[in-house]
């Protein structure tokens, strides 16, 4: 009952709304202004309602069976909705007592309006639900009161299986014990913190895996007290990510470490901030005699090469720059290395290759090179002095020969005619054999001179056109055709490249010789012929004269080598070989088919397009 | 013979000389013939010097020279020759064993007014003296000056 007074005061002006209520009818009986104010009737509307009518209209059963068993003298509760005269609906919690008043059994109540936090706490409820990460809320005792949905699916576990139970369920054994210190440290000093940082935390699946976690920690101080709030991360992807890093860096390092080129880096201030074995070998020092040193320190002196001044570019230019340097060691030996220099934010990274091996073959090789030239000279000053000598000599040969011989013929004759007129015929014929001989031997010294000059001159390769030169050899040999009946078959003859006067004298061998051997012959049939073949032509000068026994062919294209004799066939020998000599000039090959008295054939090959194909 | 010239024979070898000798005097042609045994020789007389200092005034109607000389050879001599305004008129041949192109290129690109190859065989060797003795010193009539010259 409310008196009029410091009671009544307590009641009208708190700002909590309240009520009286009468517990038959449920009919307000005195409600205050902040009641007023809150559901939006005025007092007196407020006198014509029930405890009924400001509730949505599902909760009213609720209501009556809570009322009907209220016994309590006193009572807390919450989970209450009520709604107001425009219609909304608010959450709250009350506190009622058993109150007599004016003599009506009621009941006093005071509403605690609590949309608000209701509405924060499932805000907050969403949030833990909806992290990416597992979040687990424990109270002081270790007991789990919370979990999100990540929770469950990270652990395999139903929240229903979690709530209640010991943190420690999620924890692998080897964890357990020290887990405890832990937690009580955490008591002592609750403050958020992460505890992946030191070492490596695994949780436990249901399944009895385990998984690499990261968690941080949170105090979280309630009604009961601190409660943890953990955050957990499934790190299984960043693990593997950073075992796979860590797996490519050592591959990386294990490459650079064993490659065949020297690799470092230099710093800014000219330190040795990585070198790897290589680069380490070609400077001669160990690696940490090398790493964090100063060039200069390491190397005295390096500072005044070029190599360093140009790392000094590099390194403030930030342009690349390839070079040759031939680096000097503390004890004067020297080698060669090709270096590149690549900018890189920590200073300059410098791969190095060894090429003293290939300079020195490049030195070598010039050597080489200039003393090959030198020895082309030299040879070719020799091969000059013996062609000179060879000259001198078939000059000796030409002209010191001949005399001897012309003054044998010379004074014979003169004998001869002096006493020609007391000489018997025997004697007469002694004279005369002197006479042929030396003139046999003049032959023979000619064509030896024009044998071997056919060998020293120089070629004067043109286009040759073989029909005018079979012409030519021909009319040269007219004095040879004299009576004499030959049959003359000579094919159309191509264009060929060549020496024309060495050909010449080719076909005029070949020709003459047919003519000589065809001699004893009635009619004579000599054919000049050619048939093209893939990258030659093979020509042929072909007689029906004396021919000659296959088994001496190789003999005939010799020097002086003769299948017949002299009275037989005159001649020196050399007209072969000359063709021989002149055919291999131009590339190309000699041979002869012949069968005794059935007529001989010689052939000779010249390629299609001149000797340089 | 009023018109037989004197006729220049530079030899070395005895036995062509005799030949050569032989050869012109089947023309009566041996009696003007000047004989010497070199090329030094040769310059000798066409300069008057040493032996031939005070020799006889003039130019020979026609030079013969051997190339194969001691001292100095049949070309140096003809070099000598043709590139002297007074001497270059005279009549040159080459008269030598030598068939060598080389030769034959040398003594003409010299200037050398004949170049003849000593036959081996003696009728055709006569027959070529002989006919080089006629043709340069009968039949060929010397220039002008040459003649002027002889007859001081």
């Amino acid at each position: 009952m409310i008196e009029n007074g410091q009671y009544r005061i307590l009641f009208e002006s708190n700002p909590y709304p309240m009520w009286i209520y009468d517990l038959e009818s449920l009919k307000f009986l005195e409600v205050n202004d902040a009641a007023v104010e809150k559901y939006g009737y005025s007092k007196n509307e407020f006198y014509e309602l029930t405890l009924k009518d400001i509730r949505p209209e599902k909760d009213v059963k609720l209501l009556l069976d809570n009322v009907k068993n209220e016994t309590s003298k006193y009572q807390w509760s919450s989970g209450w909705r009520h709604k107001k005269k425009d219609g909304s609906v608010i959450d709250v919690e009350i506190i009622s007592h058993n109150i007599l008043h004016n003599g009506i059994k009621g009941r006093i109540v005071t509403v605690n309006d609590v949309t608000e936090k209701k509405r924060t706490e499932e805000n907050f409820k969403l949030v833990i639900e909806s992290s990416p990460n597992a979040i687990v809320l424990t109270n002081q005792q270790g007991i789990i009161t919370l979990v999100n949905r990540k929770t469950e699916t990270l652990f395999g576990y139903s929240r229903n299986e979690l709530i209640g139970q010991k943190l420690n369920i999620l924890l692998p054994e080897r964890f357990k014990n020290t887990h405890i210190k832990h937690e009580n440290n955490f008591f002592k000093d609750p403050k958020p913190r992460k505890i992946s940082e030191r070492k490596e935390l695994y949780g436990l699946h249901k399944n009895g895996s385990e998984i690499p976690v990261e968690i941080g920690l949170n105090p979280i101080k309630n009604e009961e007290g601190i409660s943890v709030l953990a955050s957990i991360i499934d790190i299984t992807e960043r693990k593997l990510a950073q075992e796979e890093l860590i797996k490519a860096e050592k591959r990386y390092r294990t490459t650079l470490d064993h490659m065949m080129e020297g690799f470092q880096i230099i710093s800014n201030d000219c330190r040795y901030l990585y070198i790897n074995n290589t680069a380490a070998e070609q400077g001669r020092k160990a690696k940490e005699d090398l790493i964090s040193h100063r060039m200069i320190d390491v190397y005295p002196g390096i500072e005044k090469t070029e190599m360093f001044s140009e790392l000094c570019k590099c390194m403030k230019n930030k342009i690349p720059f390839t070079m040759e340097n031939e680096f000097i060691y503390p004890n004067g030996e020297k080698n060669w290395f090709l270096l590149n220099m690549e900018p890189v934010p920590e200073g300059v990274l410098i791969l190095s290759k060894d090429i003293t091996h290939e300079k020195k073959s490049e030195e070598e090789l010039k050597l080489y090179r200039e003393h090959l030239e030198e020895l082309v000279k030299h040879r070719t000053a020799q091969l000059d002095d013996a062609n000179k000598e060879l000259e001198s000599f078939s000059y000796s040969v030409s002209h010191d020969l001949r005399a001897p011989l012309r003054h044998i013929t010379g004074f014979v004759q003169l004998l001869q005619q002096n006493i020609s007129s007391s000489l018997d015929d025997k004697n007469k014929k002694y004279f005369s054999y002197i006479t042929e001989s030396t003139k046999k031997m003049g032959l023979l010294i000619d064509d030896l001179l024009s044998f071997s000059r056919m060998a020293r001159t120089e070629m004067n390769e043109n286009k040759v056109n073989l029909n005018n030169i079979i012409h030519e050899a021909i009319h040269d040999l007219n004095d040879e055709l004299q009576e004499r009946k030959i049959v003359w078959k000579i094919d159309e003859m191509p264009v060929v490249y060549g020496d024309a006067s060495m050909l010449k004298q080719a076909y005029v061998n070949l020709i003459s010789n047919a003519v000589k051997y065809t001699k004893k012959k009635d009619e004579a049939i000599i054919e000049i012929s050619v048939k093209p073949d893939k990258h030659e032509y093979i020509f042929s000068v072909k007689d029906n004269g004396a021919g000659f026994d296959m088994k001496y062919a190789d003999k005939l294209f010799g020097v002086f080598q003769r299948l017949h004799s002299e009275s037989e066939f005159e001649g020196t020998g050399i007209g072969l070989a000359n063709v021989k000599r002149i055919i291999n000039r131009h590339d190309g090959k000699v041979w002869a088919e012949g069968e005794v008295n059935k007529g001989a054939a010689f052939y000779f090959t010249l390629k299609k397009n001149g000797k340089q194909s | 013979m009023n018109e037989l010239k004197r006729i220049l024979l530079a030899e070395d070898d005895e036995r062509d000389i005799e030949l050569t000798m032989a050869a012109l005097e089947e023309f009566n042609l041996a009696n003007e013939v000047v004989v010497v045994k070199d090329g030094e020789e040769a310059l000798d007389y066409l300069y008057y010097r040493g032996e031939f200092a005070n020799r006889l005034q003039g130019n020979p109607a026609v030079i013969l020279l051997d190339i194969k000389m001691p001292k100095v050879t049949g070309l140096e001599v003809l070099k000598q020759i043709k590139s002297d305004d007074n001497l270059k008129i005279i009549p040159t041949v080459i008269l030598t064993s030598s068939r060598e192109e080389k030769d034959l290129v040398e003594g003409y690109s010299l200037g050398v007014n004949a170049y003849v190859v000593k036959p081996v065989d003696f009728e055709e060797f006569i027959r070529a003296v002989k006919e080089l003795g006629l043709f340069w010193a009968v039949i060929n009539e010397p220039p002008l000056i040459s003649i002027k010259k002889n007859k001081l």
